[in-house]
């Protein structure tokens, strides 16, 4: 199943997502077995939680030369852990600010909600965020180590 | 072992070592670790007892307070020895070493990039008199702004202390340059053994400082001071800036700060030496001059003040374990002990860490003193703006 081809003068961005395995990592299982189309571009890691994912990660991840980061996990209420979702989301917050302070662009980076039924939901959030990716161009924070 | 770490030893005379065991007697950390003795570790590196001295945790244990030095008969630079063999040593995990997962060195690391545009000016009131481009003095913020981000869920407003430095030098007729895109002075990578990081930092900031043509820098952070005053002229470069710590700049300039002062309650205080503004930097003197400037304001002194004072337990952001926990108990007492109301610190640090210690034990004597920066006590006293 080839990626949907976009007019990105030829720039593939280089995108990390963060999924929970519960929620959204089964939700990436499902676009694919429902064969709904979205970029080649991001690479996905997978966490137990939402809330295993510290925000230095994302910081890790930008300083790596990533162009953007995405981090997902099961919606509030849905958590396999009671609330490591709202652990995310108090985590993000901070981070968000961090990412403001050192000029990383808004559309670089997001935290979304996708449950496991959410195939579509998937599908069109990846879509979306590559699209805008792609309009802000490279990064070019990497440093390498 | 290789001809940096012997080098190392020979440059910290640590082949001087008496083995008398002073260090391990007012190291911070001992007294609260059992296992941890500066001695044996220095011994260890001396004579390869321990297999591999270099892949122990003890060299990242050390809090580099400099407290060992001060009293070592031999004068051997166990701080000076730590932070050279860390540059050496295996490097353990950044998230193993590091607290909050290596947050703070990965925001240095990302500094390092030439291509960053940072937006940290938002916290700058409208009312502030500064520059971004040219000036005489250069009010250089550190992390305060991401301090303030990360931070903000301990109740600590480190921007606090931005904002009343403002004030202050405001209040004294001097217009600051706050450069936009400053980087971090880098202590924390220096201190953790990544010389090359706090390298190229610093080459990016002395290049900001010298298209503003200023004369003096000023810092509200005693570790910015120090990196500035000492490290960065040894190791990048020269910035040919007369660099002050903001107690230092408000102490030269005590009479037009003094006609500036409103009378105020009775307030008890008693003061946080920092590590780098004290110990490493002999700058004692100054912020509780300019404390005792403040009308109606008594200066009561811990039993362990100005060489002899504590450290706060964590630095470089690595190594928060509950051995930091006690240490910041035990100062916190100690400050309560005083019978001030406020623990004032000169570096965002102190202040971090000791809120942090109460924000975690809530019930106990450890809240009696509030913790606030020197600026914020200092411009709390300064007449209202008219």
């Amino acid at each position: 199943m080839a990626p949907k081809k976009k007019d990105s003068n030829g720039f593939h961005p280089r995108i990390v997502v963060f999924a929970c395995n519960w929620c959204s990592y089964a939700g990436a299982d499902l676009a694919g077995v429902s064969r709904l189309q979205y970029p080649a571009d991001i690479r996905v890691i997978r966490t137990m939680c939402s809330g295993r994912v510290n925000p230095a990660f994302i910081l890790k991840a930008f300083k790596m030369g990533a162009d953007g980061v995405l981090w997902t996990g099961c919606h509030f209420g849905d958590c396999h852990y009671m609330f490591g979702n709202y652990r995310a989301e108090e985590n993000y917050q901070r981070l968000a600010k961090i990412l403001d302070l050192l000029g990383i662009e808004k559309e670089r980076y997001g935290l979304e909600w996708i449950s496991a039924a959410e195939g579509q939901r998937w599908s069109r959030i990846i879509n979306e965020f590559v699209e805008n990716v792609q309009k802000l161009g490279p990064k070019k924070l990497g440093v390498k180590s | 072992m290789n001809a940096s770490v012997q080098k190392a030893l020979k440059d910290s005379r640590s082949f001087l070592c008496l083995e008398c065991g002073r260090c391990t007697a007012v190291c911070p950390v001992s007294g609260v670790k059992q296992d941890f003795s500066p001695r044996r570790v220095l011994s260890n590196l001396l004579t390869l007892n321990n297999s591999d001295p270099l892949n122990s945790t003890s060299v990242w244990e050390c809090l580099t307070c400099g407290y060992c030095s001060l009293v070592c008969p031999t004068r051997v630079d166990y701080t000076g020895l730590m932070r050279a063999v860390r540059m050496e040593a295996e490097k353990p995990a950044l998230e193993e070493l590091c607290s909050h997962g290596g947050v703070m060195q990965t925001i240095m690391q990302i500094m390092v990039s030439g291509n960053l545009d940072q937006k940290r000016m938002g916290w700058i009131p409208e009312e502030a008199k500064y520059s971004k481009t040219k000036g005489e003095v250069i009010y250089f913020t550190g992390c305060l702004p991401y301090f303030d981000a990360f931070f903000s869920y301990i109740d600590v407003d480190t921007l606090q202390t931005g904002r009343q430095t403002l004030r202050l030098l405001n209040a004294l007729g001097v217009k600051p340059v706050v450069l936009p895109n400053e980087r971090c002075c880098g202590h924390d990578l220096l201190w953790s053994g990544d010389l090359d990081g706090f390298r190229r930092l610093n080459e990016i900031n002395l290049e900001l400082f010298a298209g503003t043509g200023a004369r003096i820098l000023v810092t509200s952070c005693a570790e910015c001071y120090h990196i500035f005053k000492y490290e960065v002229p040894e190791l990048v470069g020269d910035h040919g800036l007369e660099v002050l710590h903001i107690s230092q700049f408000l102490y030269r300039h005590k009479s037009s700060l003094q006609s500036k002062l409103r009378p105020g309650e009775k307030l008890r205080l008693t003061y946080q030496d920092p590590c780098r503004l004290g110990r490493q930097g002999g700058v004692y003197d100054e912020p509780r001059d300019v404390l005792t400037l403040l009308p109606g304001v008594e200066l009561a002194e811990m039993p362990r003040h100005g060489p002899q004072a504590l450290c706060c337990g964590t630095s470089a952001w690595m190594n928060c374990t509950s051995y930091s926990k006690q240490i910041q108990a035990e100062r916190l007492a100690e400050a309560a002990g005083t019978g001030a109301g406020v623990l004032v610190t000169a570096c965002p640090k102190c202040y971090i860490h000791f809120t942090c210690a109460q924000h975690d034990q809530p019930s106990s004597s450890e809240k009696q003193v509030t913790v606030r920066d020197m600026t914020d006590v200092i411009a709390s006293s300064l007449e209202e703006r008219r």
